[in-house]
């Protein structure tokens, strides 16, 4: 072959590269993008009630339990809340709810106006709470097992088909 | 007073450093401000926790403050960034089995370039 087409033939090499790492990227592994949390300890930490009671993490240590991350500000957690409500007559699992930086007074009346589906409800004012468990926004929902470990972590609002097949069965999306 | 007022306001806007009670050893603060640069914040286009104004960003800086208080090193710290949030909080990820491409393909687009030039010139001046 002609020198002159070397160039030509590196940037075809190039192309090919590209759309091996591109289709490798794109091989569905899990249906729905594992979250760098997922398989890591939950870090059972202290926190505050809505209640401005203190709560210890550690007690539902041993259990599995759902962790939604939420506030009243944000659309999505409004959308995903009759789904949440209902999500009891589907699992006895506990669970717990975080206010992410909103207002106690807010959150209050947000659940007091749409009805609480949680079992627990935490305030995170700060964000101290959420920072350790990787979360970026809301609303997110974790689920952590027996052993203690993060074992599913889906960002944004959730519906029936996420928290059957994705939270509570583990089937793919 | 008013403008004053406005300009100073208009400053804490613009350098999100400045509305934060920073360490009060000067050496800490340092070292968790080199920290601020090298962590991308997850929820801005393209900015370090340094530049962001989000609240996200807050949040981070003051927890980077807290752990450079408590005598983490800035590998340690890097790294529990990245244990929570993946290799994409970091403003230089690591060379790694999915990132190679992202440093060898301009290294490599880089030579194919030199090389054609190369030939170019070398007709050129047999021509």
């Amino acid at each position: 072959m002609s020198p002159r087409f070397y160039p030509l033939l590196a940037l075809v090499a190039l192309g090919v590269v590209f759309s091996i790492a591109l289709l490798g990227k794109m091989a569905p592994q899990t249906a729905y993008p594992q979250h760098p949390m997922v398989g890591q300890p939950f870090p059972f930490p202290m926190a505050t009630g809505l209640d401005e009671k203190a709560f210890d993490f550690s007690t539902l240590k041993g259990k599995p339990f759902l962790v939604n991350v939420f506030a009243s500000w944000c659309p999505g957690c409004k959308a995903e809340h009759p789904f949440l409500t209902r999500l009891k007559e589907k699992s006895a699992m506990p669970l717990i709810g975080v206010a992410w930086k909103d207002k106690r007074v807010d959150t209050a009346l947000f659940l007091a106006h749409k009805g609480n589906p949680y079992t627990t409800v935490l305030v995170d004012f700060d964000g101290k709470l959420a920072l350790p468990l990787g979360l970026t926004g809301v609303p997110e929902t974790l689920r952590v097992d027996e052993n203690g470990t993060i074992t599913h972590v889906y960002k944004g609002a959730v519906n029936d088909k996420v928290i059957e097949q994705y939270l509570l069965n583990d089937a793919p999306l | 007073m008013k403008k004053h007022l406005i300009c100073l306001l208009l400053a804490l806007y613009a350098f999100p450093l400045l509305a934060e009670t920073p360490l009060a050893d000067a050496e800490a603060e340092a070292r968790a401000t080199h920290i601020f640069r090298l962590l991308r914040c997850e929820v801005c286009a393209g900015q370090s926790i340094y530049d962001s104004n989000a609240p996200l960003a807050t949040d981070m800086r003051q927890e980077v403050r807290e752990l450079v208080s408590q005598g983490q090193t800035e590998d340690e710290i890097l790294q529990l960034y990245a244990r929570r949030f993946g290799d994409q909080i970091l403003m230089r990820p690591p060379v790694n089995e999915s990132t190679w491409p992202l440093w060898g393909f301009p290294l490599l687009a880089l030579a194919t370039g030199a090389w054609v030039v190369f030939r170019l010139l070398r007709k050129k001046e047999a021509a």
